[in-house]
């Protein structure tokens, strides 16, 4: 097994302490679970506090813990009912006054900010998957696209209900962001390829079964939204860090076509099944070796370890 | 019978724990929720709360007559084993005590007037009826310790599944249980993924977060003796066995308490798989197979340099209470103490508990202080773990023999101020080379990962390659 090497409190030597406060115990984010994940693998004593609770019992958690980091998860558009938005930054300023770094997520795809103003007193640093202008908040900003599971092999493939020649996972509804998704997906399913769709809305997500479902579906589709700058389709390393096969019309750059996913051409069901013909046509060999170059890229550079790592050393320095 | 009447409880929650043990204790198999006179606010509530701590299979009636009558009467009589009874009249109060069978409980409140009133009723405890409670309870006692003539059917291993093993904590997400945080610390270390699920939720929320991860480790937290408000027990412990038949989860209970009994005595066999105890006392009534499963320390890679605002000789960190048998003698040991040599208590008036703050506090302190329990046997205070393994050198009575003496802590005597004086005069000259051996010593076998890897290669093989 790999040991990842542990971070600590640079001067002192002491484990980091961490905190996340989100709506952590019923929304299934792969950011939370993520950090939490990471955390645990590069030795920082972390822990969640829900932003449901009540404001008093989110205070008493972090004085508790007086955290060396806290990241926020829909920070700026709690949850109804949650704490008041200005007692979570009025925390969040009195934690960063005691010397903790304050982490505010926006994985929105949205350009029209949902809390244009600054907030400046309370984050030290906002992690963004996407390319808008953020500066009315008034804090730097780190590119952080979603990321991969820790995972340190490659699952087997077993006949499962994920066996399959391709496979899309997700919701698939009817609006104005998902319309395109929904007509290629329609396509797909009237094409001869054995495609399978796993859709969140009408069972259970599928999220913590990424590792069978990489293994075990010939391939897994994904797509960008290429009038979204910046952002990335959580898929694109979801998958790859489980040593899916992906097929993805968008990855950012994050990953080589051909090398380490199949590219397809936006909205053509006719590029994805002939993608998929010329991987079949390529071999066995050519597309496990795609799956191994995928996998070990992802975990290298796209996992929540490396995300996190990242994070660390802006806030703390770089680990020698 | 079991009385209450004289008890001054003011408030519900801690008022509801000590009823929910002496329910636990005595098994009843129906529970009468009675409010008298002005109808009891909250009532429901308590209905419920009886049904959670109830055994699996029994009633729960709430009534709000003035005196046990009809079906009640006769059930009174019969079948029921407990009834909360909300009334201003001592009278009432007699009503229901004559007419309950041996060997139930009356909890007495009153809505509408003080306490003092209680004193009336409380008159009763001389009865005969007290008699008879201590008769039947002693009798139940000793049956119960006749271990179970089934034995616990043997675990099963099988192979470690090629994929990051799916583990999930279904506990009180509500306080910062060392328990919750090392698993979650441990789980993810040896590569699974983990998540934690509140037990406070109600049931279908948490049926669902446990269905959409098809766990293969389920580690409860409170799973036989859940918080107020929260699902009830035989609810839990259902969706537990159909987790287990579904998709073949491993369900596991946690048991750290030093207490003499459990406080679920009851086969939960159909839903647990494993049973993992803070002490050495056999649980038969639970029918699963059982291991000697300790606290553990976070892992640390260093220890971490002094902090000024922690500074001190002798430093406790824990619950003080004035109560019995359970934190009395240790309070009074601790006051004396910070008396004598002005030792340090944590929480102190910001009654903030620094658990999670030992990698600060334990380098910072000449030494800190822990209490084994001899009446409870086989069960090691998390200090044996939480303080050597943060790099402090801890003075204890009873290590378990997870530590050596003068090796990895100073021993002293139970709760004796000049013996813990003494060996803090031993700390003193010998921190540092105690620390150091205490500290790779708990590292390098008793973290939480080391507690995760112990349960893991219980019931998985290895060979045949796991990705975990």
């Amino acid at each position: 097994m790999t040991r990842t090497p542990m971070w600590a409190l640079p001067m002192s030597e002491r484990p980091l302490r961490s905190v996340m406060i989100g709506d952590c115990d019923h929304y299934l984010s792969p950011y939370i679970l993520g950090v939490a994940a990471a955390c645990g693998q590069l030795g920082v004593w972390h822990t969640q506090v829900s932003i449901r609770q009540p404001a008093a019992v989110i205070r008493q958690r972090l004085d508790e813990l007086q955290p060396d980091l806290v990241w926020t998860h829909m920070l700026l558009w709690a949850p109804t009912g949650s704490c008041p938005r200005d007692e979570l930054l009025s925390m969040c300023e009195a934690q960063r006054k005691r010397g903790a770094f304050v982490l505010l997520h926006d994985g929105d795809a949205k350009e029209k900010m949902r809390y244009p103003s600054s907030v400046a007193h309370a984050v030290s640093l906002a992690l963004v998957n996407h390319a808008y202008d953020r500066s009315v908040w008034g804090v730097p900003t780190m590119w952080w696209p979603y990321a991969a599971m820790p995972q340190f092999a490659l699952a087997r493939s077993t006949a499962s209900e994920f066996t399959c020649e391709l496979a899309f996972a997700g919701q698939v509804v009817e609006n104005a962001i998902y319309s395109a998704r929904g007509r290629l997906i329609e396509a797909l399913r009237r094409s001869p390829i054995d495609f399978r769709v796993f859709d969140s809305t009408r069972g259970l997500n599928t999220l913590w079964r990424t590792a069978e479902l990489a293994a075990c579906a010939g391939a897994v589709l994904g797509f960008g939204r290429k009038d979204v700058r910046g952002w990335v389709d959580t898929r694109v390393t979801q998958y790859t860090g489980a040593g899916a096969i992906l097929v993805h019309d968008d990855v950012a750059g994050l990953f080589e076509p051909w090398v380490h996913f199949v590219p397809y051409e936006t909205g053509s069901a006719d590029s994805v099944v002939a993608a998929l013909q010329r991987l079949k046509g390529e071999g066995a060999t050519f597309g496990f070796a795609m799956r191994e170059r995928a996998f070990e890229h992802a975990q290298a550079h796209h996992s929540w370890t490396a995300r996190v790592h990242q994070v660390l050393e802006r806030a703390f320095g770089r680990k020698e | 019978m079991t009385w209450w009447g004289d008890r001054q409880i003011e408030q519900r929650a801690e008022e509801l724990v000590v009823l929910a043990d002496v329910v636990r204790e005595t098994r009843p198999s129906v529970v009468v929720v009675a409010a008298v006179g002005r109808a009891e606010e909250g009532l429901g509530g308590l209905g419920a709360f009886f049904a959670s701590i109830a055994p699996p299979g029994s009633a729960v009636h709430s009534t709000q007559d003035a005196r046990p009558s009809g079906q009640i009467g006769s059930e009174l009589a019969t079948r029921v084993a407990a009834v909360y009874l909300s009334t201003n009249d001592p009278a009432v109060a007699f009503a229901y005590a004559a007419a309950l069978q041996p060997g139930s409980i009356l909890l007495l409140r009153s809505p509408g007037a003080p306490w003092p009133d209680f004193s009336r009723v409380s008159c009763a405890r001389d009865s005969v009826l007290e008699g008879r409670l201590v008769e039947t309870t002693a009798l139940r006692r000793e049956e119960r310790a006749v271990p179970g003539d089934a034995p616990a059917p043997p675990i099963e291993r099988r192979t470690l599944p090629r994929r990051p093993l799916r583990s999930v904590f279904l506990g009180d997400l509500s306080y910062c249980s060392a328990y919750r945080l090392g698993v979650g610390q441990g789980m993810a270390q040896l590569g699974a993924w983990h998540r934690d699920v509140s037990i406070r939720d109600d049931a279908a929320d948490i049926d669902q977060q446990v269905r959409e991860m098809a766990p293969d480790l389920i580690w409860t937290h409170m799973l036989l003796w859940p918080p107020l408000g929260g699902a009830p027990v035989h609810k839990l412990l259902t969706l537990a066995e159909s987790w287990r038949k579904r998709f073949g989860a491993i369900v596991l209970v946690h048991d750290g308490d030093p207490r003499p009994r459990t406080r679920f005595p009851h086969d939960v066999s159909a839903a647990v798989d494993l049973a993992l105890l803070n002490h050495s006392r056999p649980v038969p009534d639970w029918r699963v197979p059982s291991c000697r499963w300790l606290y553990a320390a976070f892992s640390q890679e260093r220890i971490g340099d002094p902090v000024l605002d922690y500074r001190a000789d002798l430093a406790f960190a824990g619950l003080m209470r004035e109560d019995g048998d359970l934190y009395g003698p240790r309070t009074a040991c601790v006051r004396a103490l910070v008396e004598r040599i002005g030792m340090r208590v944590w929480p102190d008036d910001s009654g903030i508990n620094n658990r999670m703050l030992i990698a600060d506090v334990a380098p910072s302190v000449i030494a800190m202080l822990g209490f084994g329990r001899p009446e409870a046997p086989g069960w090691v205070d998390t200090r044996v773990f939480s303080v050597p393994g943060a790099g402090g050198v801890l003075i204890h009575d009873d290590t378990g023999g997870v530590l050596e003496p003068h090796v990895h802590y100073v021993p002293c005597v139970r709760y004796d101020v000049d013996s813990v004086i003494e060996a803090l005069a031993i700390a003193r000259h010998r921190a540092p080379e105690i620390r150091r051996a205490a500290f790779e010593h708990v590292q390098r076998s008793h973290t939480w990962r080391h507690r995760c890897e112990q349960v893991v290669s219980m019931f998985f093989r290895t060979s045949g390659g796991g990705a975990a």
